[in-house]
């Protein structure tokens, strides 16, 4: 099978709009979490997100990034009118306080139209997975022969409602610092981030040179709880194995894992044990880190971001450190990226999500 | 509404149960039958809210989902349709099968989402289990906890009702999943609020039906 290829990627984050100020915060290894002012968080437990200043409109970004995406992939008029868009998000940003149901569904198409591509759209909802089930279906879509290119879009801005609801689970991180896989983390920060990635078919026409490829995929089920990962990992780790089954590869052929690594004790631990499991417990562990230390938790489109930063690590041959971290923690035993520079050796990386509802994905992506 | 006898001769193969042929007459016209065939997918059970009955029963609610009729009925249908598969080997390949959750709802939980609004707007409290039924995928953790079903977790929105104009989007990511071999068998739940409406089938290839029922492919 010839891999789907990463034609273009473009990037809106905390960090500034366009790939190069994702690259340069990432790698400069600072978190870009600031006190937010979009909205009143003076009731709330933490005070801080990874947002960029001001009120930015989501659909005006989405539309942005899949434009740029497009015009760096160098799809012209009829290029565009056959591509299929797949767009993560929550849901259309104003249906909550709207006084008629509006569907997520309904902003792919609009989004879709206003940059020329196909009507035949596609809304995932599915949270923090839902990015990443986008690109691997994208990924089938090409491989399969049905499709020459798809544009795969996801989108996360904090808003006063998710900040409220994380919240009041009790998933924010209350000294607003991400600690992934450390003693003493106390959860997550959420993050901007507005992303689009085109993915060609090997054999499509007039396909750009590429970026690199998106060597495997896979996504498995826990079977275990409404919003608690497995503690063993299990579900995690089918995904990895199924990811690394498409992609021919062993896990020894694995340079760099970009984690989930929300932050949370739970969380970072079952994580922790899907790795140690989906690479073998005598194998030497995969470098590894959780760039939401840095750029924090966009959600929907925290996946697809980290796709980007997995694809520019890979590109670049320096890992992203996880940043945060105070002291090991003996249910997370993995070979964190704690360093800077941290050479990065082979040609493929590996990135996981997890979400609600025991959804897991692995996206495994490659460089020549 | 009878099946026609055209749509029989069409449709061989094992006897269909009433769940699955009451599907075909659903309010809205849609038959999710034929709409599975078109994908190459064999419905091998389904369950619905409203039921068929004059009246049913209350919705019976969920420990930990408050508020709101949406995941109840996520797990609702979801039980109508898994009890519902008796008959000819599908449930003993259920214990064996890797069966995905495709929950399709175009404009997801909105009594929750339109609660959560209004308690930040107003300043007041958000409740702390209304975190998780938040998300559409959350109910699929439930059951797929319930029904041991460990296949990947998707929500999406069409763009129109899951249950009218957008439910072909829902059969479509089953076909994919399966296709692509993340699963071989597919529950997908099309749900929508006001009025509550939900339907779940329990979906697989023709191929993979025929390989469970013979040890063979089929040839089509």
């Amino acid at each position: 099978m010839d891999a789907p290829r990463i034609s273009a990627v473009a990037t809106v984050s905390a960090f500034g709009r366009g790939v190069p100020a994702l690259h340069d915060g990432v790698f400069a290894g600072r978190p870009a979490f600031r006190r937010v002012d979009r909205f009143a968080v003076d009731d709330r437990r933490m005070r801080v997100a990874a947002a960029l200043p001001g009120q930015p409109d989501l659909i005006e970004e989405l539309v942005a990034v899949v434009d740029r995406a497009c015009a760096d992939a160098g799809l012209g008029q009829v290029a565009r009118e056959s591509c299929p868009l797949l767009l993560a998000v929550h849901t259309e940003p104003g249906a909550a306080r709207a006084g008629v149901a509006r569907s997520a569904g309904a902003l792919a198409q609009l989004v879709a139209a206003t940059c020329g591509l196909a009507p035949s759209t596609r809304a995932y909802t599915s949270a923090c997975v839902a990015g990443t089930s986008a690109l691997a279906d994208a990924a089938a879509m090409v491989t399969s022969g049905g499709c020459d290119r798809v544009v795969v879009a996801a989108g996360y801005l904090v808003e006063s409602d998710q900040f409220a609801l994380f919240d009041a689970g009790r998933a924010l991180a209350v000294d607003e610092v991400v600690r992934p896989f450390s003693a003493g983390r106390k959860g997550i920060v959420l993050g901007d981030a507005v992303v689009a990635i085109v993915i060609e078919s090997a054999a499509a026409r007039n396909a750009a040179d590429p970026l690199g490829f998106v060597a495997g995929w896979g996504r498995a089920g826990d079977a275990y709880h409404v919003c608690q990962p497995r503690p063993d990992g299990a579900g995690l780790a089918r995904a990895i194995d199924a990811a690394l089954r498409r992609a021919a590869l062993g896990a020894e052929q694995i340079g760099y894992v970009n984690a989930h690594g929300t932050g949370t004790p739970q969380s970072d631990a079952a994580e922790a044990a899907a790795i140690r499991r989906a690479f073998g417990p005598s194998a030497p562990a995969p470098p590894i880190s959780s760039t939401k230390s840095l750029h924090g938790h966009a959600l929907e489109a925290s996946g697809l971001l980290e796709v980007v930063i997995t694809l520019l690590a890979l590109r670049e041959r320096r890992m992203p450190i996880n940043a945060g971290f105070l002291a090991p923690d003996a249910d997370c035993d993995l070979n964190l990226v704690l360093e800077s520079p941290a050479p990065l050796v082979g040609r493929y990386a590996l990135t996981v999500n997890s979400a609600f509802g025991g959804a897991n994905t692995a996206v495994l992506v490659g460089v020549e | 509404m009878r099946v026609s006898e055209q749509t029989r001769l069409e449709m061989p193969g094992p006897r269909v149960s009433p769940a699955i042929e009451a599907t075909r007459t659903s309010t809205a016209g849609i038959r999710f039958d034929e709409l599975a065939a078109a994908a190459g997918l064999r419905v091998l059970a389904a369950g619905r809210w409203p039921g068929y009955a004059e009246t049913d029963p209350p919705l019976p609610g969920v420990a930990g989902f408050i508020a709101s009729s949406f995941s109840p009925m996520v797990v609702e249908v979801t039980r109508r349709a898994l009890s519902d598969l008796d008959h000819q080997g599908d449930l003993d390949h259920q214990e064996t099968s890797v069966t995905a959750i495709v929950i399709v709802s175009a404009f997801g939980d909105q009594i929750s989402a339109r609660a959560v609004a209004a308690a930040v707007d107003a300043g007041t409290r958000v409740g702390p289990l209304m975190f998780f039924q938040s998300v559409p995928n959350a109910v699929a953790g439930y059951v797929a906890k319930q029904w041991s079903l460990t296949g990947p977790v998707v929500a999406i929105s069409p763009a129109e009702d899951a249950l009218t104009a957008g439910a072909i989007e829902g059969i479509d990511v089953a076909r994919l999943l399966i296709a692509d071999g993340d699963a071989d068998r597919a529950l997908v739940v099309f749900v929508e609020q006001q009025p509550d409406r939900a339907l779940a089938l329990l979906v697989t290839s023709f191929e993979q039906h025929a390989f469970e029922q013979h040890g063979e492919v089929e040839i089509r």
